[in-house]
Parts: C-alpha cells; structure tokens; sequence
C-alpha cells in the first residue's frame, strides 16, 4: 500500500509536468491537443541524443551525479532539449495550429494534432528504432527505505521527486512574482481584456508552448528514468494527461499540478484491485466520472 | 482473370464496409459538427456484440448464443449504441473537444476491456468459431465473397438512402440549425444537447454495423481490430471526400483505402527487407500527412463550423457572451422596456 | 506614454464610416460616424442590439472592420492589434469581465502598468494617490472587492497608461445611484486632462447630464447627434428607442 502511494505520487509528478502545458494550451487555445504527449517523446529523445553528444565531446561529462544514475551530460542535455522541444512545439504551433484557427475553427486543430501526433510517434520510431531504450544500462538498485510497510525507492525516483518540486516552485513563483507570469495568467483568464491592457497575445501563445514544450520534456526525462524510452511513450500518456487536465480544471496550473497526483495515486492504487492489463482504462474511467460529476474539475471556471 | 477478380471483389468488400462507418462519421462530424476521437470503439462494440450472440458456442467463454444472423447483427448495433450513450450523455453538453476526449478514451479502455476480458471476450485471441450467415450453401469461394459483397453494397445504400431522407427531414433541418448558429444557440440557451446526442448515437449505430459486417466477412474479430489506426484511417477518409457530402464520403473511402492497400503494398515488394519492420511506421506517417495537408490545403473538405463564416481569431479576440446579446430576439423585447424608461426615472442600478 | 503631438494635430477620435462585426458578411455596425475631440465627453446612446458595444470595441481593435476608418489625432488606427492600441493611448473599460478577478488590486494594476514601457511604478502609485479606496485593499483579490470598487479600479487600469482616448462601455452598470454618480462625476475630471471620452451608456439621463455631445445608434446606424442637453428635451430621443423614427440605409442624418 505504501508503496502504491510512492509510486502513485511518483508518476502524478510526472503527469502534472505534462498536464501544465496541456491545460494552459487547452484554456488559451480552447483546443485539445493530443499532440502535446508527443513533445514528451521528442523531449526525451533529444535528451537521449545530446547526451550521447556531450558523452562523446569529454568524458568528464560522463560523471554520475552522487548516488545516481543521471549523469552531468544528461543534465546538461536535458537543458538544451527543453529548450529544443519548446521552441519546436511553438514552431509546430505556427506552421499548422495558428493556419487552422486563423481559417477553421477549434476543433479542426483538435483533428490536426491526431494528425501530428501521428506524424511524429512514427517518425520517433523511424530515427531510433522501434526498441525501447534508456539513459544509462546499468541497473539501479533500489533502496530499501522500510521493510514494513514495504517501500523500495531508487534514488532515480528521488532526483525525479526533486526535480518536480523544484519546477513546481519555480512556475509559483513566476505565476505570482513576475510582471511575464501576470500577463500569461490574464491571457489565460480574460484574453480580450488582457489584450486591451497591452498583452500580447501572440507573445503569450508561444509563450505557452515554450513552457509547454519545456515541461514536457522534464516529464519524458524523468519519465525514462523511471520507467524507459520509446517511440509510443507519449501515447500512452495522452489520456492520462487528459483526465489530469480536466480534473484538476481546464486552464488552472495548479489544477493541473493536482490533477496529476490524483490519477497517478488513482492508478496506481487501482493496481491493487484490478488486474494490470486493465489500466489503461482508468484514466478514462476518471474522466468520464468527472465529467459527469463536475466539468469544470477542481479549479476550473465555467466555459 | 479469377485471381482480378476475386482480389477487386475483395478490396471493394473492405472498402465499402468501411465507407459505412465513415458515413456514420459524417453524420456526426459533417452534419452536426461532432468530434468522434475514437471510431474504432464503435466499430469495435458493433463487431463483437455481434459475434458474441451469433457465433457458435463457446466453451469456456460467455457468448456464442448462435442467434440468427440478423438479430445477432442488430445487437451489434445495439451495443455500439448504448456505448455511445454512455459517452455522449456525458460530453454532449460540454465543449466540443471533451467529446473528443471521451471518444479517444473509449476506444483506449475498450481495447484493453477487450484484450484481458478473456471470458467475455476472448482476450487476445479474439473471438472465432462464427459461421458467415449462407455460407453452407453457396459453394465456391468467389461466388459467396461477391455474393458478400452484393450485401454490404445493399447495406452501404440503405445507408446512404437513410442519411439522405434524414438530411433532409425535420431532423435534418434542426442538426443544421444547431450546427450553424452553434455559438448564438448556446448563448441563447437554446443548445440542444438532446439533438447532438441522436445524432452521435445514431452515426455510433451505423460504425457498429460497419464493424458487424467486417466481423462477418473475417468470421473472426480481435483486440488487434480495435488498433487507434482505424480511427485516423477514417477520418482520413472523411476529410479527403469532403464532409457534409455522402457521395464525397464514399469515394474519400476508395481513395484513401486504395492509398493504404498500394502502399502497403509498394513498401513490401520495393522495400529492402530491413526495412520491412517499419513499413508500419511509414504508413502512418502518410496518414497523418494526408490529414494534416488535406486540413492546410482544403480545409472545405472538412469544416461544417466554415458554413457560419465565423473567424475563429476574431473570437479569440473578443468575448461571445456579448456578441450575442445584439441579436434581434432581445432588441425587441429590450427596446419597448427602453423606451418606457426614457421619459422617466434613470434605470436604477440593481 | 502617448505620444505628444503638436496641438494642430490633436484633433481626437473620428470614425468615418465603419462598417464592422463578429461575422465577416454580417457586420453589427453600418456606416457609424462621429469625432471626439480631446476633453470632450461624448455619449452613445440608443436601444439594445444598437451595436454601440460593438462600435466601441471595433475602435478598440478587437473586431475586424469591413470598411471605413478610424482616426486618432490624425494617425489612422484602424486595424491596429488592441494591445499594441493601448500602448498608443487608446484605453477601454468594457461593461462585464473588466478586471482580472483572480488577480489582487495590486496585481492587476501592475498588469495594466506594463505598456508603460517598464515604467510601471510611478503610473500605479499615482492612480493609488487617486483612488484612495483602491490603496486600502491593495492586496486584495480583485474578484471579491464590490461592484463600484471594481470598476473604480477597471478605470484605474484605463488611466494608468495616460491614456488619450478613454472608451467606456456602460460604466455605470450594475452600479448603486450613488457609486453611478461618482464614477461619472469622475469623468468631467478625467476629461479636463484632455483625454477623449467615449462613452456607451444605457443610463440616459444621466449620461447626457455629464456629456458635451452625444450620439443616438439605433440598428447599427447614426440616428441623430446633437449636444447633449439639448438632447435630454428633445422628443426625437424618444422616437428613435421607439422605433418610431429610424434613418433608411442610405439617407444618415447629419448635424
């Protein structure tokens, strides 16, 4: 049981990560992306590749932080690679979302991102195969933090942990603190009014993809340190990342974040109950109780 | 000339079962504006819920009632229906891409129901043992698969003819109005949910007979027909045939149809056989492409939300709560109201 | 900051002509003239579903214009993205929605600082000095302050840019008799810093006690204009909410 709570809590993390990005674009752009899973793989994939590079440019890079698996070049990689994926997704953004909303409606953008989707899971499995993979080969060995109630926790899992607070922290504090952060949250909450108070929206837009690409590729990292790589990784996350949107609220960041946690902990309890194969229907199961029960999810506002 | 025959006779049995479903989904996305993200599911329930009460008995499964075929194939439909319901009731009061959402989810969790549930279902093994309705008696191979093929062509029309007389009968005429003035209706308060919900039903009942008739003709369904690939294939075939058309509908069908099958067929025979692996891969990335250019480059094959001539940026740009509020309807009543308040005290503030 | 033109030049707002909506092919307003010199309060009137929101946030480049124009001291501005309007001393307080109520006071008044080129403290300590009521709930949640003091600090948001064009879209909505008077009575103040007023009203009355001119749309189009206290007697006002008198297409009436 306890473990199924760490665990839980451990893959929450993950998915709050990529729901943020989800839900602003979601609120902001009123379009449901199912593309934005693939910027986890494309995150985590370009980690893969510029830490090989690092790798091979000096060796000192190769140093394992203490106690971990992760090593300074993937580190280091992981900074450039959100860099790469956000400017991507805003890239992605410009060339096909912006055409569609300017010509079309919402969701036909919803149909494109299928399309997108589709388009970049496959080309993930032409450019590095259809093999699942990892950062590092060596096992890692799980300590064993209490023996009963039994709790095995790899020190990857902590780094994992960390690396959630601290960037959940950090976007507090640019949500709150910072003259930027003010302006996504008016965008998000009142786009006309924002507008005539001199936001950008255009700006805000990329603005959201940039973060949202850049959170994305925090949670496939930490996604395949945890578990692996694979060209399909992004996909089994979609509905997971879906149902911790909507539960946690349409456009609300913190709703997100919470989201996240309560269908991690929700599958990974309802491990304890129902065979595993079942799994990928829980995500789906929640959003459709939320739905039914409260649309507009924790912190949500009316549409 | 047998072997021509026989595999066109083939190819336009696939292609027009599946021209079926993307009628289904033209009702839903062309004439109503719904977002269906998980076709397949559809497909899906209509598929097994029929092999499930025709098929021969099973020994160590629920199911195989050996119904006659046409009840077995309406409670395919049936069921394809009662899970749209479950679905629809939920998200048709809700923003379109919730639809979407719940859709894609329900493909996803039927898939899994269906790969585990090995009692219900079979699990991964799927589900044999089902007799093609006449098979015992017509004799040669080619002549029951043409015999086959005359039936689905018999269904395809009825089909057709359905949706035509539906267009335009009083039904018809409301799904256009609410698909029109979506964004004005719900200001008004008058979306009618219970409309979209018909038609998502019934376009979810005519994908059910689709996948009804394809379990038929493989006399055998599986976890692996309900692969998400489905889904974007029809939709491919929507949009590259020009929603809001039937006739669009079927060719889209043949087109992209012929597409998959040429290319499946070029990557195997040009292909080096490393490569043979990730012909899959490439397949979907055409699909994908033809979706995402098809959407750039002819967006009127697809928008019925186009029809209303409404820029979406401009709504971006300003708040649809008070556009609506200038229609006429509320002119009318406000001005009389106005125009006693003139010439008498200033309206006090509530 | 506004930019400091030549007196000359200063000739204030003028529409020429608009013809604009929501729906391309379906425009709200047709053919809708009128000026606004600086320190001037002008006031638009007319029935619901007259358009005049939408005339207000068609100069604030929310919509998209089909034809004619619009002007601000000379400059053409029609077209012109709204957040990029506001940094050019064009401000707008709409009728719903105008705060950010997620937001405290404070929060929201640095937001609407932020087009003042960095320079966000000075502008947000001299509208506190102003609005002494918003200086006491600085920290407080916009969402949860009452009717008239959101829209004191919706206008405070307006004013904080130094703006040359103020438009207004029912200020006195919503509002107590009392919270009304002020924040129109604020107006003449607002006014005689030579800022263009603007301003759609339902409160007739009381919008043409503290306006100089006004105009009267009824279906989209001008109606009548005429100063405004000559307007309050004037039985022409009432034929037009009537329905009784409306200008044809192509005959517009002129002063």
């Amino acid at each position: 049981m306890l473990q199924s709570l760490f665990d839980g809590i451990l893959v929450g993390s993950i998915l709050s990560l990529g729901a943020i990005g989800l839900t602003l674009i979601m609120h902001i752009l009123r379009f449901a992306n199912f593309s934005h899973a693939e910027l986890i793989s494309m995150g985590a994939y370009f980690t893969l590749t510029l830490d090989a590079m690092f790798a091979a440019i000096s060796s000192t890079l190769v140093t394992q932080l203490p106690m971990l698996s992760v090593t300074i070049s993937l580190v280091l990689a992981m900074l450039f690679a959100l860099m790469i994926t956000g400017i991507l997704a805003a890239t992605i953004d410009k060339l096909v979302f912006k055409r569609l909303r300017e010509k079309a409606g919402p969701l036909t953008m919803v149909f494109a991102s299928f399309g997108i989707g589709l388009i970049i899971r496959n080309v993930i499995g032409l450019v590095y195969g259809l093999k699942s993979t990892h950062y590092n080969s060596d096992i890692a060995f799980a300590m064993m933090l209490s023996s009963d109630p039994l709790l095995l926790v790899k020190a990857d899992q902590l780094f994992i942990l960390g690396i959630t607070v601290v960037v959940m922290l950090g976007l507090h504090l640019f949500m709150s603190r910072t003259s930027v952060g003010y302006a996504l949250r008016a965008i998000s909450e009142n786009p006309v009014l924002a507008q005539i108070n001199g936001i950008n929206l255009g700006a805000m837009v990329r603005l959201a993809w940039l973060i949202g690409g850049a959170l994305a590729t925090l949670a496939g990292v930490c996604y395949a340190l945890n578990n692996q790589l694979s060209p399909v990784m992004g996909r089994d996350l979609v509905l997971s990342l879906f149902a911790a949107a909507i539960v946690g609220g349409i456009g609300s960041i913190y709703g997100a974040a919470l989201g996240g946690l309560i269908v991690g902990l929700a599958g990974s309890l309802a491990l304890l109950i129902i065979p595993t194969g079942y799994k990928p229907a829980v995500p789906f199961l929640i959003i459709l109780l939320a739905l039914y029960i409260r649309p507009n999810g924790l912190f949500g506002e009316e549409q | 000339m047998i072997g021509i025959i026989s595999y066109l006779a083939f190819f336009l049995t696939i292609a027009l079962i599946l021209a079926i479903a993307v009628l289904g989904l033209n009702l839903q996305w062309g004439f109503t504006g719904l977002f269906n993200g998980g076709i397949v599911a559809f497909f899906g329930a209509g598929a097994y819920g029929m092999v499930l009460l025709g098929g021969s008995e099973r020994i160590d499964g629920f199911g195989g009632f050996g119904l006659p075929y046409p009840i077995a194939l309406t409670g395919g439909i049936a069921l394809a229906g009662i899970l749209a319901v479950l679905v629809g009731i939920a998200t048709t009061r809700l923003r379109h891409d919730y639809l979407a959402i719940a859709t894609f989810g329900v493909a996803i969790a039927l898939e899994s129901l269906v790969r585990n549930a090995e009692f219900l279902t079979g699990g991964a093994k799927g589900l044999r043992g089902f007799e093609r309705p006449f098979e015992s008696v017509v004799n040669s191979n080619l002549g029951y698969n043409l015999l086959f093929l005359g039936f689905v062509v018999l269904c395809l029309l009825l089909v057709y003819g359905f949706l035509e007389i539906l267009v335009r009968s009083p039904f018809g005429r409301l799904l256009r109005a609410v698909r029109e003035n979506e964004r004005a209706a719900r200001a008004l308060g008058k979306s009618p949910p219970g409309i979209r919900l018909t038609a998502f039903v019934l376009g979810s009942m005519i994908m059910g007979l689709s996948g009804a008739l394809y379990a038929t003709f493989y006399a055998f369904i599986s976890p692996q027909d309900l692969a998400p690939i489905l889904t974007f294939q029809i939709w491919a075939m929507l949009i590259v045939g020009g929603s809001g058309n039937n006739k669009g509908a079927i060719l889209g069908t043949l087109v992209v149809w012929g597409a998959w099958v040429g290319s499946g067929w070029l990557l195997s025979t040009l292909a080096p056989s490393d490569w043979q692996l990730y012909a899959g891969s490439i397949q979907y990335i055409l699909i994908g492409s033809i979706i995402v250019f098809s959407l750039l480059w002819r967006p009127r094959g697809l928008l019925p939300e186009k029809l209303s001539t409404h820029d979406y940026s401009t709504q971006l740009r300003q708040s649809t709560q008070q556009s609506t509020q200038q229609t006429t309807q509320q002119t009318t009543q406000q001005t009389t109201q106005q125009s006693q308040e003139i010439h008498t005290k200033p309206t006090e503030a509530t | 900051m506004t930019t400091k033109h030549p007196a000359v030049f200063r000739a204030g707002l003028a529409v020429n002509g608009l013809t604009a909506g929501y729906i391309r092919g379906m425009p709200i307003i047709n053919d809708v003239s009128l000026t606004a010199k600086h320190g001037e309060i002008v006031a638009i009137i007319g029935p619901n579903g007259a358009g005049k929101s939408t005339l207000l946030k068609t100069i604030a480049g929310l919509l998209n214009v089909e034809s004619g124009n619009v002007t601000l001291d000379g400059l053409g501005i029609t077209g012109i993205r709204p957040d990029k309007l506001s940094q050019s001393g064009v401000a707008m307080v709409p009728q719903l929605e105008n705060i950010f109520r997620t937001m405290s006071v404070q929060q929201n008044l640095r937001l609407a600082a932020r087009r003042c080129q960095g320079q966000w403290r000075k502008p947000v300590d001299e509208m506190l000095r102003r609005f002494p009521m918003l200086a006491e709930k600085y920290k407080v949640r916009a969402g949860s302050l009452s009717g008239g003091q959101r829209q004191f600090l919706a206008i405070a948001m307006a004013l904080v840019a130094s703006p040359n064009l103020l438009l207004l879209d029912e200020p006195s909505a919503g509002l107590s008799p009392k919270a009304a008077q002020e924040v129109l009575g604020m107006l003449k103040e607002i006014a005689r810093s030579h800022v263009s007023i603007l301003m759609v009203e339902q409160n007739v009355k009381a919008a043409l006690a503290v306006s100089d001119r006004a105009y009267i749309l009824a279906e989209g189009r001008n109606q009548y204009e005429g100063i405004a206290s000559e307007l309050l007697n004037d039985p022409v006002l009432g034929q037009i909410y009537l329905g009784a008198r409306r200008t044809e297409a192509h005959a517009t009436e002129s002063v």
